[in-house]
């Protein structure tokens, strides 16, 4: 255990060393030292508003990562095991996914106005056809044996659901939430960026229009910390869980 | 039970088929490979229902019915245990009664991929049996095992079977296997199926392992010899 840590933290801490030397050598504003931006991370952590939006952005990738997997996932296993609801809704949905994320923010914006479900709503517009399809996939392969085998030892739909179903699509749920996250992260800062008045995207248009590239880095570094955390602390102790058995 | 006809791509599997079975009685349909008998047992599961034909039951409405796979279908993320465990109605006692017969115990809280083909294909009976099922249906529950392993499954089989009386249906296409376990054997014919014999095993001879039930099938064999080319069984 204490290996794999060192394998995972040396690399981390020789990008942070190289970056200081590189950056003291240049000394430029432009590229600001590690330990500059680490100063300025704390700085605004304690004092400045890097918490509020750090929490805002937080929120809302939450919410549109929950509709996005909710609604993608229901939509994924219907068209999976319907094919008459697959052919009459495949069109529409390879072309949602080929939609570009700015064209779909924007459009909703100008439709239903700056809110903040409107800006939850056009991010998760952006990861639901990509969780539909991974789900469909799933649902596809389910397997017709087992689907016998639950319904000969009576067992009920909710059991089957839990027992038999969803196992079989643990790996695609996986796979859609952590690809998911990573595409909700960076579609939050856009639609924070084009119609929020806080968040970490609307802070780093103020940083942008200062050119202040210290902060700049200090948020990214923020949000890098949260990701991480997020897949130690959760995706990927979940998905140990699931795969128990394997 | 009675299947005047099934169909399955463009060609009849089964035709005026029809047979009864007592309860407590165990009964082998043996037949070629791809002559229906799988087929039959879905019917008679109520897994196929698109069928012309009836299978009635002699109490009104149909017994449990506790199934044992050709592939033992056991969920691979879920214990022995739990896999035994989630059959309706669930009863955790006899459970671990049978896990006991079946000799499972030691493995009862390992996943099924760890389990080699002759253990699961015992949990999926162990399984069949946790229903309390007043009918069991049995299809090919031994095949591809080594002679050894099959052997112990048959002889657990038999054990729980003594311990529980139910009614069974045991396809296989093995007629030693089917001396060896039932009461009864129906020998069937190449599609589409169709009963052509029906042999009661001598109640002396029954369930005294493989090597009286493959005497038991020999003397079977010899006295139908001029039926023998539509049954090639054993």
């Amino acid at each position: 255990m204490g290996r794999h840590l060192l394998a995972r933290v040396l690399p981390v801490l020789a990008l942070a060393v190289s970056w200081e030397a590189a950056a003291r050598l240049a000394g430029s504003r432009l590229f600001p030292p590690a330990s500059a931006v680490a100063a300025a991370l704390v700085q605004d952590a304690r004092h400045g508003p890097l918490l509020h939006n750090l929490a805002a952005t937080l929120g809302r990738v939450a919410a549109a990562f929950a509709l996005a997997m909710l609604l993608g996932s229901v939509l994924g296993v219907l068209m999976g095991r319907m094919p008459r609801l697959d052919r009459a809704l495949d069109s529409l949905l390879t072309g949602l996914l080929n939609l570009p994320a700015l064209v779909g923010i924007v459009l909703i914006y100008v439709w239903f106005g700056l809110s903040e479900w409107t800006a939850i709503t056009a991010v998760a517009l952006n990861k639901l056809p990509t969780t539909a399809v991974t789900v469909r996939e799933g649902a596809r392969a389910l397997d017709g044996g087992l689907a016998e085998m639950a319904q000969s030892f009576h067992m009920t739909r909710a059991a089957t659901l839990r027992h038999v179903v969803l196992p079989q699509l643990y790996p695609y749920l996986f796979g859609a939430a952590r690809s998911g996250l990573a595409l909700i992260w960076k579609i939050v800062l856009v639609a924070e960026l084009l119609g929020r008045s806080d968040g970490v995207g609307f802070q780093i248009q103020v940083l942008f229009q200062l050119f202040d590239v210290t902060g700049i880095l200090a948020y990214t570094l923020a949000f890098i910390i949260v990701v991480q955390g997020i897949e130690w602390g959760v995706l990927q102790p979940l998905e140990r869980r699931a795969n128990r058995w394997r | 039970m009675e299947v005047a006809r099934k169909d399955a791509g463009g060609r009849a599997v089964i035709a005026d088929l029809r047979f009864d079975l007592a309860a407590g009685e165990i009964v082998a349909l043996v037949g070629p490979s791809g002559c229906g008998k799988t087929t039959l047992l879905r019917i008679v599961g109520g897994l196929d229902t698109r069928f012309q034909g009836r299978v009635t039951w002699s109490g009104g409405a149909a017994p449990r019915i506790g199934t044992v796979f050709q592939e033992p279908r056991l969920l691979p993320w879920r214990t022995v245990r739990q896999n035994i465990a989630l059959v309706h109605p669930p009863d955790p006692a006899a459970a671990e009664a049978l896990l006991d017969t079946l000799g499972l115990a030691p493995h009862g809280d390992l996943y099924p991929p760890a389990l080699s083909l002759g253990m699961a294909r015992r949990a999926a009976i162990a399984r069949a049996f946790a229903m309390q099922p007043g009918l069991l249906l049995l299809d090919e529950p031994f095949v591809s095992l080594d002679p050894a392993m099959a052997e112990q499954g048959r002889q657990v089989l038999a054990a729980a079977w003594s311990a529980r009386r139910c009614a069974a249906l045991l396809v296989t296409h093995d007629l030693a296997e089917a001396a060896s376990l039932a009461d009864r054997i129906l020998l069937l014919s190449a599609g589409p199926a169709q009963v052509i014999q029906d042999v009661v095993v001598p109640d002396g001879r029954r369930r005294k392992g493989i090597a009286e039930g493959a005497r038991v099938a020999a003397d079977l064999l010899a006295a139908l010899s001029p039926l023998r080319d539509g049954a090639r069984g054993a």
